[in-house]
């Protein structure tokens, strides 16, 4: 077996160019080596870092103006508004556990008394009156505790201002109702007064009209 | 490093350790520096950094004895390689007496051309296809079995003896080697 001379021609140019990295190309190709292995992971947390505090820096801010103006969801705005009450902020409470039974029972009504609720939606919104809502939560869990009789505060019988008090109060559950088709009590307490004016009149008219004789009335 | 096997060698790499790196850089990194000025590189310290510098990325991936990371990392640079001879195709042509990258490139280009023996035959494969090129430096020069070689290129291990089989014609051809007679 002779050797190709071509083949170990091409050998000995492998040995030729096979030759040591100089020194300080070498040592400058190991720092970079160092430098990716070391580097690497702690970039890749620093960068973590940086997103984690930029998703706080806005989600914070967001959460406690959403707490301020009371559109947070209810357990939420409660624990909230607790929280603020310790250092002394007064937030916007949600209305408590009264409103629930009232929509309960207007969740059962709806599919029968909807047509008597829209005209008065309509009707009461120039009606709107931001008011102080602790006093309206009062009224309102006086209405729970006696039951349905207490919503026909509205009859002519009665003054302006208790009228007032009392759409204010029963208009909270309504007006969730008639703006998204949910009975849920913890928007209309978060939303504010306002909204609570739009729906009071068609509850207790419907409630009325359903219950027949309220024991409000009955008082 | 000498005392450990090629598989701890290659595990402590994957760990970080740099003297595992120190071993695997001073057994291949000549390798590619030489196989890149064979295939015309415009710099190619650059590319034996640049190569390592994949590898640290990717070594997590890698399986294989230090054969096989050897192949791995010819492939790495097989790439950078046509990466900067494209780069370099689209820069203006420069007279041949110019440093083309400045001092570091022109240095270990006359660092390693000076040190061959046989310039001749170093410009008659530079002047073959680029297939051929790699074909000849990876199975004669750089001595990988025909099987890495084809693992290396990505050819079928058939592809790879045709290629070399017209690559060594065309060699001795220009070179005036009498032809071998299969």
């Amino acid at each position: 077996m002779t050797v190709d001379p071509l083949e170990h021609r091409l050998r000995q140019l492998g040995q030729d160019l096979e030759r040591p990295v100089p020194d300080d190309i070498s040592d400058a190709h190991m720092l970079a080596v160092s430098r990716a292995f070391g580097f690497a992971p702690q970039r890749r947390r620093g960068r973590a870092l940086k997103v984690g505090l930029v998703v706080l820096g806005v989600l914070a801010p967001a959460a406690s103006a959403a707490a301020g103006t009371g559109n947070l969801p209810d357990p939420a705005q409660r624990v909230a508004a607790r929280v603020a009450s310790v250092v002394g902020v007064e937030l916007p409470t949600p209305k408590p556990k009264a409103v629930t039974p009232v929509d309960s029972k207007d969740t059962e009504r709806n599919p029968s008394g909807e047509k008597s609720v829209k005209p008065n939606d309509g009707q009461t919104r120039p009606d709107k009156q931001p008011k102080a809502s602790p006093p309206h939560e009062r009224d309102d869990d006086d209405d729970v505790k006696s039951g349905q009789g207490n919503k026909p505060s509205t009859p002519p019988g009665q003054a302006k201002k208790s009228d007032d008090a009392h759409d204010d109060s029963a208009t909270d559950s309504d007006s969730d109702s008639d703006d998204s088709g949910d009975d849920t009590p913890g928007n209309g307490n978060a939303n504010g007064k306002a909204k609570g004016n739009q729906g009071s009149n068609p509850k207790s008219q419907t409630k009325k009209s359903d219950s027949g004789t309220p024991p409000g009335q009955d008082d | 490093m000498l005392s450990l096997t090629t598989e701890e060698l290659i595990e402590a790499a994957r760990s970080g350790d740099e003297d595992a790196w120190r071993g695997i850089y001073e057994a291949v990194a000549p390798k590619l520096r030489g196989f890149a000025f064979a295939r015309g590189a415009p710099d190619p310290d650059a590319i034996v950094g640049t190569t390592f510098l994949v590898a640290v990325e990717k070594i997590h991936d890698f399986t294989g004895d230090l054969d096989a990371l050897t192949g791995w990392m010819f492939q790495i640079a097989r790439r950078k390689i046509i990466d900067a001879r494209r780069r370099a195709a689209f820069r203006l042509e420069r007279p041949l007496s110019e440093p083309k990258h400045g001092g570091a490139a022109a240095s270990a280009e006359d660092e390693l051309f000076d040190h061959t023996t046989d310039p001749a035959l170093l410009y008659a494969i530079q002047t073959l296809p680029a297939s051929q090129q790699e074909v000849v430096l990876l199975r004669h020069v750089h001595d990988f079995t025909t099987r890495q070689t084809a693992e290396i290129l990505g050819k079928s291990e058939s592809n790879v003896k045709v290629l070399l089989h017209r690559a060594l014609s065309r060699l001795r051809r220009n070179l005036g080697v009498p032809q071998n007679d299969l």
